[in-house]
């Protein structure tokens, strides 16, 4: 009987030691996995603030303006003249559907016909 | 077992003795009662303590290995304490436009410094370092080297390649220090707002002066009311009109009528804050904050204002301009003179002096003051940089101060005064702290103080519509979008007293006038007359010009739908004059 304790309690005590040490090792290697994530985090922020420092560089206004000049000089700038309402648009009425003589034209689309 | 073998095993070491003499003796029978079972009983006590001792000592050690294995060597250097414990170098906040365009921010970059004990030949780590970085002077970082110190900076902010090649060197006692530098993107674009940094990224001018501890370590970003593509587009025509006019300086303003947000601010000359150092002292004033200046006829904006809310005089007012007026030893001359009786409209848009002299005479010395005091000209602004100007008042205020006053001379303001008190006149009447900080979404600004009555704002965006119609403004006039304004020429002091040909020109305009949302000002110091100008630099000829092309390009882009010239709203705003019998058109 008293062997029989005894072997119950060294089993457990053995089962309990190594299951602590699993998990220890285990919480150490997933610290070790976060801390390189954070890290990656942290160089991979920082790489995106340098990018985002360059683009401010690179679109910049005089520089834009200075492009824009060079590569589209038929690009001006709008004009009052050129914005408008949606009234401003003049109303056309759709085609009424029962007036089409022929509904085959209705149905067969434009792209088709050039085809054939 | 005998007894006489267990007393001797009880009594020890002690009974050596009496072994012995037991060895010659007679037999004794041991006395078990007493002295047997006290050895006994001590024998057991002790095994017992030293039993409990190894326990302990074993559950010590037991109990420090699960510790080690659990927890690992000690708290202090777990990766997770030691992440937060030494905190990475953090940078400065950035600061951005009101859409969210950087236009200022720190990069990391290395600091090169040397432990001068450690070098093995500082001559030839100098010749090295030279050859590398050839900004630096051979001799001074030879005696860098050789001073002996353990820290000596040798230069600062290193680029990636430079470092690089520091490092390939492969001298002993040199190493990097890695830091954060400041970076404006646009350049010079906004040197007088941001303000710049000295080399250990400590805000000393403009706003990183005066937000410098709330940027330093900042998570969010410092978001202001600026938006980058109008303070552009007032920086290239402000420059475009400098150059073309030979002027000394300029200055131009943006302002938001309805909350006093700054979405431009101009001061030229300007500098790069990325390498302040170089700039001039002329180049770092601020001309549209710092600077005051006695502005002129624009002021007659005030001076109508004033006359018509406090009802001392109204829209058929007449007032003799025929010739110059006397007052003390000033003679108040017209610049363009009509010599004849103008009404107040007349006045206005003609930029009579003589007539803007007789109302505020009519309005009197205290009256003006309250007004002016109410519209913050005679304070500071309450800017959010630290180069705000105080203004020039007359001390005493006497009645030809108020006269001259009237049309702008005699009391010196900075640019942004004047187009915060013109936001002011034009949205309805309340005037609003200007500010450069945008406030966060849901948060509103302070509902701003009444100074003029709805229908005073109503008649005074009439005559600066009337002025840029049919009189000193009309070269400020856009296509489709409707402008109000005024000009503005005044004569600078010189030494003996004011000099006719240097001129501080400007034009302040709102447009649309129709329902005013922006105060658009421009100004610009000592123009000169070209071919194209007839020869003028006045405010209408130099600076009205600017205003044009500003609101032309700056209009669509903030999606402001353009006004048809028949508009019922803009034909609500005209100004019926020529009642008086003459015809307008004609001047």
């Amino acid at each position: 009987m008293k062997i029989l304790i005894l072997t119950v309690w060294v089993v457990g005590a053995g089962i309990t030691g190594a299951a602590l040490y699993g998990i220890a090792y285990e919480v150490e290697r997933m610290e070790s996995e976060l801390a390189a994530l954070e890290m990656e985090i942290r160089n991979e922020r920082a790489a995106a603030h340098g990018l985002e420092a360059e683009w401010a560089y690179l679109a910049r206004p005089a520089r834009i303006e200075e492009l824009s000049q060079r590569y589209l000089p038929r690009m001006r700038s709008l004009s009052a003249s050129q914005i408008g309402t949606a009234g401003d648009i003049p109303y056309q009425p759709l085609p009424d559907v029962l007036d089409v003589l022929n509904p085959e034209d209705l149905a067969t689309p434009a792209s088709t016909r050039i085809i054939q | 077992m005998s007894e006489r073998w267990h007393a001797d095993r009880i009594a020890g070491a002690s009974g050596l003795r009496r072994r012995r003499g037991r060895a010659f003796g007679p037999y004794m029978p041991p006395r078990l009662d007493e002295d047997v079972r006290k050895a006994l009983e001590t024998g057991r006590a002790r095994m017992l303590v030293a039993g409990l001792f190894m326990m302990l000592a074993f559950a010590m050690v037991g109990g420090r290995l699960t510790q080690f294995a659990i927890l690992g060597e000690s708290d202090q250097h777990s990766p997770v304490a030691h992440r937060t414990a030494d905190k990475p170098l953090k940078p400065r906040a950035d600061i951005v436009d009101r859409n969210g365009e950087v236009l200022a921010t720190d990069l990391p970059t290395a600091s090169l410094y040397a432990n001068a004990r450690r070098l093995l030949d500082p001559q030839e780590a100098a010749l090295g370092l030279v050859t590398v970085l050839p900004d630096l002077d051979y001799d001074k970082t030879l005696k860098k080297l050789r001073s002996g110190r353990t820290f000596v900076w040798l230069r600062r902010n290193l680029t990636p390649r430079e470092q690089l090649e520091v490092t390939a060197l492969g001298i002993p006692g040199i190493d990097f220090i890695p830091e954060y530098s400041r970076v404006y993107p646009h350049g010079p674009l906004l040197s007088h707002l941001l303000g710049y940094v000295d080399s250990d990224n400590t805000g000393i001018a403009g706003l990183e002066k005066r937000f410098d501890g709330t940027l330093d370590g900042a998570d969010a970003a410092l978001r202001l009311t600026i938006d980058l593509r109008v303070q552009h587009i007032m920086r290239e025509e402000l420059r475009s009109a400098m150059l073309e006019f030979k002027a000394k300086a300029a200055a131009g303003v943006v302002l938001d009528t309805s909350n006093g947000e700054v979405v431009a601010l101009v001061s030229l000359p300007d500098f790069d804050p990325n390498h302040p150092g170089k700039a001039r002292d002329a180049a770092r004033f601020n001309r549209a904050t710092l600077g005051v200046y006695e502005l002129g006829s624009t002021f007659k904006v005030f001076t109508a204002a004033m006359a018509l809310d406090s009802g001392v005089a109204n829209m058929s007012g007449r007032y003799d301009a025929r010739r110059p007026l006397k007052v003390a030893q000033f003679t108040i001359r017209d610049y363009h003179a009509k010599r004849r009786w103008l009404s107040l409209p007349e006045v206005f848009i003609y930029s009579s002096n003589i007539g803007a002299a007789l109302i505020a005479q009519d309005i009197g010395g205290k009256r003006q003051q309250d007004y002016l005091r109410r519209l913050g000209m005679l304070d500071p602004l309450p800017l959010e940089i630290p180069e705000t100007g105080r203004p020039i008042v007359p001390s005493p205020w006497r009645a030809v101060n108020t006269m001259t006053i009237g049309f702008g001379h005699g009391l010196a303001v900075s640019p942004l005064h004047l187009a915060s008190g013109v936001a002011a006149v034009a949205n309805g009447g309340i005037v609003h702290e200007p500010t450069l900080i945008r406030a966060p979404r849901g948060v509103t600004g302070t509902a701003g103080q009444r100074v003029f009555s709805e229908s005073t704002s109503l008649q005074l965006r009439k005559l600066m519509r009337l002025t840029v119609l049919n009189g000193t403004g009309r070269n400020a006039e856009v296509p489709g979008y409707p402008v109000g304004g005024k000009t503005g020429t005044a004569e600078k002091p010189g030494r003996k007293g004011y000099v006719g040909k240097s001129l501080l020109s400007s034009f302040v305009a709102v447009f649309p006038i129709t329902q005013p949302r922006y105060v658009v000002l421009a100004m610009l110091d000592e123009p000169q007359g070209d071919e194209s100008t007839n020869g003028n630099a006045t405010g209408g000829w130099v600076a009205a010009p600017v205003v044009r092309k500003v609101i032309g390009r700056m209009a669509p882009m903030l999606g402001i739908a353009p006004t048809m010239a028949d508009a019922p709203e803009l034909r609500k705003l005209q100004l019926d004059i020529t009642s008086e019998g003459r015809e307008l058109a004609s001047y």
